[in-house]
């Protein structure tokens, strides 16, 4: 579970990362990486709620501070919708630090988690690339293109974790 | 609202803020998602409402020894409310230092009304005594967005008693005993099983009891008397002095200290004598003298509870209430004791009449496998050992029965090789 925590806020960072390159923001591509980086430490390293608020402040920090040298707000907003989801998962997911459950129970928990905590992300990261592909002038084949590929990463994710623990079972 | 929520409400807030300082639409638009999940989440959390669930736990033994495990079950099962559509979790919490080794504590799962689920596991207790207190129940609303948390209390109480071995016989002599006839030699004439001594026949006196070789030889009767035997009472004292214990790893000198006072009361009572406990530390700790196995429980309960402490009051011996001990009776002192006042306060007690076996535990061995065959170690094993000696030799000199216990070996083997009483013989 940690490690799709911190897989996820890899992923939120990369998403601030990859413009940061296009505009040449050197410390800034600098400061993804370290995050990312920390993010795999501290999921492994506390309990999960606490990690992941510590993950949450940071990334927010990370996310104001690429609005600052000039990033386009729509991969900010994704980037914080992708954590503040990481961070709502984590939060149920601290409710299995506490107690020894069994594993069907377990898969079964983390998957609806991961299903259903997702939804309500969706549907606010959805209304946001709306919000901001009508305020703000951005090609509207580039926000689809971003946003789509965004959440579609994150479902190719779950995807992922879904039957590769089938597997382990 | 939910405590957790804060955190995205105050990220959304203070960008909103930073946004409005700098009059920028990109700061607004970071703003939205953390309030807006904030707001969902609380609406939610307010609408949402927990099933009615009876939950019972059973235990399958409420007193055991340390070290043992204990089965708990737990059945949960909702009278009414339709609870289909939200995940449960029914988490039993553990007492501390219970150690889970099988099986699950957590229910976690879609809960419908009717249903009822059952878990169960094992846990190994160390010594002391347990409360299993609450259940934790988490219900979370189908999107994820909103969780309640409630503490549906439940309290099953288990009680983990010191390990105790035994200890083979240990004969005692105190100077007074009680009129009821028991296992401990009165020194006194009358009836018993061994030679005392004889005197002349006074009226009344069993006939089968004439010696008439003595009167043959001197021409008046003469009667044989035997040693009484009778109920004597026995104090267990233990030094529950943080000062006076050291740490071997997970375990102190004072976790033997209890388990020696937990056998060596055993032992009293199972031969039919009268035994009491103190516990000298925190607090003075007394169990009211008493025979019986009942006695033994509540002995065995006390010592479960015990703990060391620090307590100026009681930084040394000279504060032992003797007036709970009857007059010239017999003391089980249990103690690793630390200085010159202690010897001297025991000799005290001598002096007032108390017969008194002082068990003296150690961990010199222990201490001096941990830091290893230097020179050093070897100087300071030898210091310990001499300093214990000197303390030791003083008391035996007061009329002190003294077993040196290095709490590595059992205590009966100490009790053998100091008192001089084999663990296979079975009579006192």
């Amino acid at each position: 579970m940690k490690w799709i925590l911190a897989i996820l806020l890899a992923t939120a960072a990369l998403l601030l990362m990859l413009p940061a390159l296009l505009i040449g923001s050197v410390l800034y591509v600098l400061a993804v990486p370290i995050f990312t980086a920390a993010a795999f430490f501290v999921m492994h390293k506390w309990p999960h709620s606490k990690s992941s608020n510590v993950s949450l402040i940071v990334l927010a920090l990370l996310s104001v501070a690429a609005l600052f040298i000039g990033i386009h707000p729509l991969f900010p907003v994704i980037s914080l919708m992708l954590a503040i989801y990481a961070w709502n998962a984590a939060h149920r997911f601290g409710h299995l630090d506490h107690a020894r459950v069994e594993e069907e129970a377990k898969r079964q928990f983390v998957i609806h988690v991961l299903t259903f905590s997702f939804l309500p992300s969706l549907a606010i990261g959805l209304f946001l690339i709306a919000f901001l592909y009508v305020r703000v002038s951005l090609p509207f084949g580039l926000a689809l293109g971003l946003s789509i590929a965004a959440l579609l990463s994150v479902a190719l994710f779950m995807g992922v974790v879904r039957i590769a623990r089938n597997r382990e079972d | 609202m939910q405590r957790r929520l804060f955190l995205p409400m105050g990220i959304g807030l203070a960008i909103l803020i930073l946004g409005m300082l700098l009059t920028n639409g990109a700061f607004l638009a970071l703003a939205v998602p953390p309030i807006l999940f904030s707001c969902f989440s609380a609406i939610q959390s307010m609408q949402l409402r927990l099933p009615v669930l009876n939950i019972e736990r059973t235990v399958n033994r409420h007193r055991m020894i340390e070290g043992e495990e204990v089965k708990v079950t737990v059945d949960v099962s909702s009278t009414f409310g339709t609870t289909g559509r939200y995940f449960i979790s029914v988490i039993d919490t553990l007492p501390g230092g219970a150690q889970l080794v099988d099986g699950e504590n957590q229910f976690l799962g879609p809960f419908v009304q009717g249903q009822s689920a059952q878990f169960s596991y094992r846990v190994v207790l160390p010594r002391g005594k347990h409360v299993f207190k609450e259940f934790v129940v988490t219900g979370w609303s189908r999107w994820g967005l909103a969780s309640r948390m409630e503490s549906v209390a439940h309290e099953s109480i288990v009680i983990a008693h010191p390990k105790t071995d035994p200890v083979g016989a240990i004969t005692i002599r105190p100077r007074r005993t009680r009129a009821f006839a028991g296992p401990v030699k009165a020194n006194q004439g009358g009836q018993g099983l061994d030679f005392f001594g004889c005197r002349s026949y006074v009226p009344g006196d069993d006939i089968r009891r004439v010696n008439w070789r003595a009167y043959a030889r001197q021409d008046t009767l003469i009667v044989n008397e035997y040693e009484l035997e009778r109920l004597a009472d026995v104090n267990v004292i233990v030094d529950a002095r943080l000062q006076a214990h050291c740490r071997l790893g997970a375990e102190t000198t004072f976790d033997h200290s209890l388990r020696a006072a937990g056998s060596l009361a055993s032992h009293f009572l199972r031969v039919g004598n009268i035994v009491g406990l103190l516990v000298y530390g925190d607090l003075v700790h007394w169990v009211f003298p008493g025979v019986g196995k009942r006695q033994e429980r509540k002995i065995l309960d006390a010592l479960a509870t015990s703990y060391a402490a620090d307590k100026e009051v009681f930084e040394d011996l000279r504060k032992v209430p003797t007036r709970l001990f009857p007059a010239q009776s017999q003391l089980v002192f249990i103690s690793p004791l630390t200085d010159e006042d202690d010897v001297e306060v025991i000799a005290l007690l001598i002096d007032q009449g108390y017969s008194i076996l002082l068990v003296c535990p150690h961990a010199t061995t222990w201490e001096a496998e941990q830091i290893g065959p230097t020179p050093s170690a070897q100087l300071a094993t030898r210091m310990a050992n001499l300093r214990r000696s000197l303390f030791l030799d003083s008391l035996v000199r007061t009329g002190t029965r003294i077993v040196n216990w290095d709490v590595s070996e059992p205590l009966a083997l100490a009790i053998e090789r100091d008192l001089g009483v084999s663990f296979f013989r079975r009579h006192v």
